[in-house]
């Protein structure tokens, strides 16, 4: 673990930003303004559940805590793992998550592209089905009618067009179109996809930066001296009261974007070692892999990539990353490495598993052995953010890191679709529980309804949740209120956040 | 498969093209002359009655501004900023609308990296230093002094004040001690500083006070000087222009013409006056284009880049060097093209001997039967399609926001089509078929169901997705005609064209987007009312810089509401 302060020098030693930072520091706990930010783990194929009494081929509950809704979540209730998946959080995290049942995406109807389209954006799909299928991506194609909100918080607080989309391997299942959309400046929508190019994501955020040497300490004290200046004009100008506002509002945005452009400055690359000679390994690691690799090269990938989003989470240079294990819609690897015991005998495929297609008694505990899976990988960001030290709270806490599976269960459900997250957003969001928002009905089959008015009369949308934390970090709805509308002009009309998880 | 999509975006419709099956249509109604109000206004205003919006104190610079302003401040060519980042929030349509423009971090560090890959490039270059650093015998710091008095002069668009000297001298001293090994004192400390210039915000604000702090007052000055500047150069005062402004030159009413008149004559000003067509037609989405040459045979690679050339020059030709009365009802009609060989292929113009050159550009008249004015041309025509098949429907919504400014409104209720299954064979019995019955006012046949994009699309059903003129659609007549309460039966483009241009509407709507432009905002009910009688103007044929003349010499432009 290292320290903010730590963190801010140079290999020198020489404190180039820390007094300038401090002096500009909110009054808040999380160190030098480190802005909220959110980051998203995709995970496909669903989990282990029983859920709300959804499933189709039969099967226990081996996900969910055993405890009431509202309940606290501390160390000593955190499940055994073997027993309910979300216990792999571990009892470190356990007491610093919210652990979200009973929600369900609204619009119908199987499959997985349903749910992945749907999970991170809350928008309805329209599917297609009188199409064939596209032979370059293998699957029915959907026209999504909304934007995920990884990419909202990046053109929204960062001005930038897209968020920072990681793969954690290059190796993939079939590819689908990319549920992750943005928006161009006419507001039509693009298709974009993850990449495991953390090299080059590397160069692209932090070039520059990697030397400490003496010339880059020049640079950094010149350009204090010019953001001195810059900050005084700001302040001068913000006093005249003549301005409206909006005019003020706008001088406060460039007072601390400047602040935010320092942070990098002050940031320090070589603090994740030599991350760019180790994304360029994996990048060659990656030309090479077969498919029984494909796990640990996962595993792998999730190390260098959790490194990756800490440091750019810490360094302030974006606000939004979204990950995903696989390309495709499904998760079709190894885990034998992982669980070379227990996963004798299923051999790959673990859509075949998740699906019930081996139908055997074992089958539920495959599913959950990769779960467990999921949630070792998830932990290996939660890991590293939870490494910045600012002194009584660290970087975890200053953002919101959001577990979740686009579906509920293999078997194309859509209801009881996990959402779990980790870390407040600097306070914004209330951590430690556990939330069943069932409102009650039948939801076993024939209540697998492809009805969303049916559904959504037992189930809460996940979009609530999304627009709960978009405000969390900072995004606003169309009146300038804190987000509860997000994509509501593509969701019909579903507004509001879970103030239950408001501080 | 085929479709286009219309989407809504507060009260405009944002077109684009997508992969799905269906068409989105809308129900919608229409008025004329935007949301409410008329395009052209009723009486004429008297001066003084203008109401005037409310607008920003501080304006930031558009990314062009920014980098145009800085390069004039330092005395450059273009070529030495040309590569400058210019990425930009979004825009509706004019990058001038730039009131609401902020500073995130992404632009804030494009500003940084621009500004010291300018102070770079000036202090790299021993020739471009000179003209501005000036008597080297003098002591250094002294020496950059001069050079921050006459820089910051022209980046501040006014003398700089003492404490701004200061905080730049300040700048300088800094750097002193923390130069590198051998570096010159002053090369360090004039390179810190302008690049320091170009990131304050005096510069990339330009302020809008006014005389006194309530109501409607008038902007004086180097306020005035600089909103003129950057409306008719979208640069910064120059030299020559502050010192005016320091005379008091252009305190009065006969001053201020008289440089108006000569800012428009100078080349950054034919720059906007070109520029600003392109942004109102869309044109620089023509770059890149291209067309499947199996089904257009005309088509060609680089068609797009052409087609967007074509309109440059056409625009130019008329706006610019004034040919043909220079109007925007010459722009309207006038059949005046030019073409290079491949593109004369697709207008069906004979190949003359010049056009052996393929790089050679070529005035030619194009087929007065075929094409006559903007809408008619391949580049307007294949924008306004879906990549095989015109798309009536967004020509229609064209011609009614950006010529005749007849807003057509949206309604909740969204019907998606699918094309494919219509039975129709021409593309507006296909249509005609997924819009019928959307409500006057709206879509429409033009024959039994009046409407408005119906019949102003259709009237350009005689241009294939390449911009190529066609008789017959599928093996059927082409069917252009139309007709409009507001402009009568039309058999095509061509007379829809010539009626367009004789409409009071068409001016008014011309002339309110200029005024959207050159204020940075688009004018509200009062002030397009008091453009009425630049909009008269225009429709007697004044020429496209008296519109522009006209409105920049108006109370509209020369006051502002606080």
């Amino acid at each position: 673990m290292f320290s903010r302060r730590r963190f801010l020098q140079g290999a020198g030693g020489v404190v180039v930003a820390l007094p300038l930072l401090e002096g500009l520091a909110p009054k808040n706990a999380y160190a030098a303004g480190t802005p909220p930010f959110a980051l998203f783990y995709r995970k496909p194929n669903g989990v282990a559940q029983f859920g709300h009494g959804q499933l189709l081929r039969g099967c226990a509950e081996h996900f969910w805590p055993d405890m009431p809704s509202g309940t606290e979540l501390t160390a000593a209730n955190c499940p055994d793992e073997n027993l309910r998946g979300t216990g792999a959080l571990t009892a470190k995290y356990w007491k610093r998550a919210t652990v979200l049942k009973g929600l369900a995406h609204p619009f119908t109807d199987w499959g997985h592209e349903c749910g992945v389209y749907q999970m991170f954006t809350g928008a309805k799909l329209d599917w297609l089905p009188q199409k064939p299928k596209d032979p370059t991506r293998g699957w029915y194609d959907y026209k999504l009618n909304g934007e995920s909100l990884d990419n909202r918080i990046a053109r929204e607080l960062t001005g930038k067009e897209e968020s920072l989309a990681l793969l954690l391997h290059q190796w993939g299942g079939q590819q689908i179109p990319s549920f992750l959309r943005t928006k161009n400046e006419r507001g039509s929508q693009t298709e974009r996809q993850f990449s495991a190019d953390y090299r080059s994501i590397f160069d692209r955020l932090f070039a520059g930066l990697g030397a400490d040497d003496a010339n880059v300490q020049r640079v950094r004290a010149r350009r204090q001296s010019v953001n001195d200046s810059v900050r005084e004009q700001i302040s001068r100008l913000r006093k005249d009261t003549r301005l409206s506002k909006s005019d003020q509002d706008r001088l406060d945005l460039h007072f601390s974007s400047i602040r935010d452009l320092e942070r990098l400055v002050g940031c320090d690359p070589s603090k994740e070692g030599n991350l760019r000679n180790d994304a360029s390994g994996f990048e060659d690691r990656n030309r090479k892999t077969n498919y029984n690799e494909t796990y640990r090269l996962r595993r792998d990938g999730a190390e260098i990539a959790s490194r990756l989003a800490a440091l750019a989470f810490a360094c302030g240079v974006t606000r939004s990353i979204v990950v995903s294990p696989v390309g495709g819609h499904t998760d079709d690897m190894h885990y034998d490495d992982e669980f070379s015991a227990e996963w004798s005998g299923f051999g790959d495929m673990h859509e075949s598993i998740s699906h019930g297609k081996l139908n055997e008694d074992r089958t539920w505990r495959a599913h959950q052995l990769v779960d467990i899976a999921h949630f070792r990988m998830f932990r290996k960001f939660l890991d590293r953010l939870d490494a910045y030290d600012f002194g009584g709270t660290t970087l975890l806490d200053a953002g919101v890191s959001l577990f979740a599976s686009d579906i509920g269960h293999g078997c194309h459900t859509i209801s009881d679709v996990p959402y779990i997250y980790v870390g407040g957003a600097g306070g914004k969001l209330k951590t430690g529980l556990f939330l069943d928002l069932f409102k009650g009905g039948n939801a076993t089959p024939p209540g697998q309804t492809s009805d969303a008015t049916q559904r959504m009369q037992m189930f809460e949308p996940p979009v609530k949740l999304l627009n709960t934390i978009g405000a969390a970090v900072g995004c606003k709805n169309a009146a300038g209120g804190p987000l509860d509308d997000f994509n509501a002009d593509n969701n019909g009309g579903i507004r509001g956040r879970f103030n239950q998880l408001v501080l | 498969m085929r479709s286009a999509l219309l989407s809504r975006s507060k009260h405009r419709w944002a077109p684009a093209l997508t992969l799905g099956v269906g068409l989105i249509v809308a129900s919608c109604t229409g008025s004329i002359g935007g949301e409410g109000e008329s395009a052209t206004g009723g009486a004429v205003v008297p001066p003084g009655q203008v109401e005037l919006a409310p607008s920003s104190h501080l304006v930031r610079l558009s990314g062009l501004q920014w980098r145009n302003a800085a390069r004039d401040a330092l005395l450059l060519d273009e070529t030495v900023v040309a590569d400058l980042p210019l990425s930009e929030s979004s825009f509706d349509q004019f990058d001038t609308q730039a009131g609401n423009y902020t500073v995130s971090a992404t632009t804030w560090d494009e500003l940084r990296v621009g500004s010291e890959k300018l102070a770079d490039r000036v202090v790299g270059d021993t020739t471009r230093l000179a003209k501005l650093a000036g008597d080297a015998s003098k002591p250094a710091k002294d020496r950059a002094l001069v050079v921050l008095r006459a820089v910051g002069r022209r980046a501040y668009r006014r003398p700089l004040k003492a404490e701004e000297e200061a905080s730049l001298l300040k700048i300088y001293d800094a750097t002193q001690a923390a130069l590198a090994s051998g570096e010159d004192g002053f090369i360090g400390g004039i390179r810190e500083c302008l690049a320091a210039l170009f990131q304050m915000p005096e510069f990339i604000y330009r302020s809008e006070f006014g005389a006194s702090d309530s109501g409607q007052v008038s902007l004086k000055g180097h306020e005035l000087a600089a909103k003129l500047s950057f409306a008719l150069w979208n640069s910064g005062p120059s030299d020559e222009l502050l010192d005016a402004v320091d005379k008091g030159k252009l305190d009065s009413a006969a001053g201020y013409d008289e440089w108006v008149d000569k800012m428009l004559r100078d080349p950054k000003a034919s720059e906007v006056l070109v520029r600003f067509h392109g942004l109102m037609l869309g044109t620089g989405k023509l770059k890149g284009m291209q067309r499947d040459a199996s089904k257009f045979p005309k088509a060609y690679n680089g068609l797009g880049d052409d087609m967007a050339e074509e309109l440059t020059r056409f625009v130019k030709y008329v706006a610019v060097d004034e040919q043909e009365g220079g109007s925007w009802k010459t722009l309207l009609t006038s059949n005046t093209g030019f073409v290079n060989q491949k593109l004369a292929g697709l207008y069906d113009v004979p190949a003359t001997p010049e056009m052996a050159d393929p790089s050679k550009w070529v005035k030619v008249a194009l087929p007065s039967a075929t094409r006559s004015g903007l809408v008619t041309r391949a580049g307007i025509a294949s924008l306004l399609s879906n990549g095989t098949t015109p798309s009536s429907i967004h020509r229609g919504k064209f011609v009614a926001d950006h010529i005749a400014c007849i807003a057509v409104v949206t309604a909740p209720k969204q019907i998606v089509v699918d094309f494919d299954a219509k039975a129709e064979k021409t593309n507006r019995k296909r249509v005609e078929a997924v819009t019928k019955g959307c409500g006057a006012g709206c879509h429409g046949n033009g024959r039994d169901e009046v409407g408005i994009m119906g019949p102003l699309g259709f009237a350009f059903e005689n241009y294939d997705a390449s911009g190529a003129f066609r008789e017959r659609d599928n093996g059927e007549p082409v069917d252009a005609a139309a007709t409009m309460p507001a402009f009568g039966a039309f058999a095509n483009g061509i007379e829809l064209m010539a009626k367009l241009a004789e409409a009071k509407d068409t001016h008014g709507c011309y002339t309110k987007q200029w005024a959207s432009y050159l204020l940075g905002r688009v004018p509200g009910p009062s002030e397009i009312q008091a453009l009425a009688s630049t909009a008269e103007k225009s429709l007697a044929g004044a020429k496209v810089r008296e519109v522009v003349s006209a409105i920049v010499r108006s109370e509209l432009f020369k006051m502002r509401k606080n």
